[in-house]
């Protein structure tokens, strides 16, 4: 059983359990999609992470007590077919040179070449937990020990939208222009956030991203 | 209706309501910090409560009106002037095609809200008006206002005429010593009894770190029973953190939509709006109310503000008077 916690007037948290694991993370996703097409009244929005879905709502539509009730309801009834089929998002990347300044670094730390941390980055799918930290930013599934890299010691004050970075055992994308101090071993031509497109960003949390590697014609070609 | 800044201030953004529906996105809902003054200034003027405004932060712009205008301007006392003659706050008055509208310094709280009779017209992105500054969308070009820029309304609900003086008694004063009140959780479990106490029972000062994103408050440190980081889940609006510091930080409308600290409480969201306008120096203590009883005063203060505003209709004087030995019946209205 899931516990119930009140983040003030307007939101509930549901807690799944206390882990990162996929298996958490199943859960809370699926109990998304049941919570969604249970349309409970009154509810506003909600927005999963590891082992936590958050939903807010319209005190003004629906009490606390109803609320949790409803929510209940669709715990019970949570089943397989919530499980959703994961999307994979392909998400082509140039690394290294300009696009991933720090490959080289990330080589040398793990005492592999660049071509490898490229081999390995791509080998497998990645499952998007969740979103957050600022817009379409993901928290990825974690990385082959053999690529995790140190945080920089002195953070960019600017990275590219696009770039693609490692952080310790974590890997992720950068999708609007901030600060940041992840290693950066390449860039994506695609827009990952656009607030005009039907889609603003092009996944969500339950997700899988698959990095393909593209050559710098490539991406010029996509950009 | 439009205006032309002179002056834009420190941070004079449009802000609508906020932004609903995409923190799964990481996109914070960016609406109007004090939704109470900002909320007023709209039903002041004739508009629909989430239309657009102006909202300036600790200090205010100055602009020309470029056609005749019915405004309110609600929220931090920044003793407003149009053409150097102070006019008052808390009420929809009119302003004429080339006046100037100023402000002085800020006298009390942080934030104050201009409304324009139908709204600031600008696109909507992503089903809002309102600006988030971090990610440059929205708004007036996703941006804060520079000198030039032409702010550009909608058409009014009413003539100009039937909206002025519209009034509402100031919905709160910013003493600058404020209680405000929180529900507690969700990890109010990760704080010792004595934690708590020192939550509830101390005065905590707002530091310079305070922005739209959130307050970092500086106080006695809240103990915890084992360190406060979680696994990171959602946050929202209100939301008070208690990272390693033992100090708490109260998250804001631009705020990030995911925390790693443990949440000791979150402010209600009838109590939002004076956090919104307190600045450094100021003192906020925490009152804890239980979940229901945050509803019951959500409830009675949703019903209370629109009764709030009484009409005053300007002087008017009837006259019958004769011209050429012909009667006519003239209307004389103070509309300024």
């Amino acid at each position: 059983m899931a516990k119930y916690l009140t983040l003030g007037d307007k939101a509930i948290v549901v807690e799944f359990g206390q882990s990162i694991s996929e298996e958490l993370n199943k859960a809370v996703t699926a109990f998304q999609s049941a919570v969604i097409s249970s349309k409970i009244e009154g509810i506003t929005e909600t927005f999963p992470s590891y082992k936590a879905l958050t939903i807010t709502y319209d005190p003004l539509v629906i009490s606390y007590s109803e609320l949790v009730s409803k929510l209940k309801e669709s715990e019970l009834n949570m089943c397989t077919k919530d499980i959703k089929n994961p999307n994979i998002i392909e998400i082509p990347v140039c690394y290294g040179g300009e696009f991933g300044p720090d490959i080289e670094s990330v080589a040398e730390i793990n005492g592999i070449t660049a071509q490898e941390v490229v081999k390995i980055h791509t080998s497998k799918p990645y499952l998007i937990y969740m979103l957050g930290f600022m817009p379409g930013f993901s928290f990825l599934g974690e990385l082959d020990k053999k690529i995790n890299a140190p945080r920089l010691t002195s953070p960019r004050t600017k990275v590219i939208p696009g770039s693609v970075g490692i952080a310790g055992a974590q890997t992720g994308i950068y999708a609007i222009e901030s600060p940041g101090g992840w290693q950066l071993i390449g860039r994506t031509p695609y827009k990952m956030f656009d607030p005009n497109r039907e889609k603003p960003i092009l996944y969500e949390a339950g997700d899988l991203i698959q990095f393909i590697s593209i050559t710098p014609e490539e991406y010029i070609r996509l950009e | 209706m439009t205006a032309e800044i002179i002056t834009p201030g420190i941070l004079t953004i449009v802000v609508d309501s906020g932004r609903k529906g995409f923190r799964k996105l990481g996109i914070p809902s960016s609406g109007a910090m004090d939704s109470l003054a900002y909320k007023t200034a709209n039903i002041l003027v004739g508009n629909d409560e989430n239309s657009a405004v102006l909202e300036f932060s600790l200090t205010a712009p100055s602009m020309r009106f470029l056609s005749d205008s019915v405004i309110a301007i609600t929220g931090a006392e920044f003793s407003p002037e149009i053409d150097g003659n102070p006019v008052p706050m808390w009420e929809s008055i009119f302003i004429k095609k080339g006046s100037v509208l100023s402000f002085g310094m800020l006298k009390s709280g942080c934030r104050g809200y201009l409304s324009f009779a139908g709204g600031i017209d600008v696109p909507v992105v992503m089903n809002s008006k309102t600006t988030f500054l971090r990610a440059g969308i929205g708004g007036y070009e996703g941006r804060a206002l520079k000198v030039s820029d032409i702010i550009t309304t909608s058409a009014p609900s009413k003539t100009l005429r039937e909206l002025i003086g519209n009034r509402i008694k100031q919905v709160y004063s910013y003493t600058g010593e404020y209680t405000v009140r929180v529900v507690l959780g969700p990890q109010d479990d990760f704080f010792t009894n004595s934690g708590i106490e020192t939550f509830l029972n101390s005065s905590y000062q707002v530091t310079n770190q305070f922005d739209r994103m959130g307050y970092r408050l500086n106080g006695p440190q809240i103990e915890t029973k084992s360190g406060s980081d979680i696994i990171s889940e959602g946050i929202v609006t209100g939301s008070i953190q208690i990272p390693g510091d033992g100090n708490p930080i109260i998250v804001m409308e631009d705020g990030q939509t995911a925390g790693g600290y443990a949440k000791i409480a979150t402010v209600i969201s009838s109590d939002l709006h004076i956090v919104a306008q307190s600045k450094t120096g100021d003192i906020i203590r925490f009152e804890g109310i239980s979940i229901e009883e945050a509803h019951a005063i959500l409830v009675q203060n949703t019903n209370s503000l629109v009764n709030a505003i009484e009409h005053h209709p300007k002087n008017r004087h009837n006259f019958l008077v004769k011209v050429n030995g012909k009667p006519y019946d003239i209307v004389v209205e103070e509309v300024f």
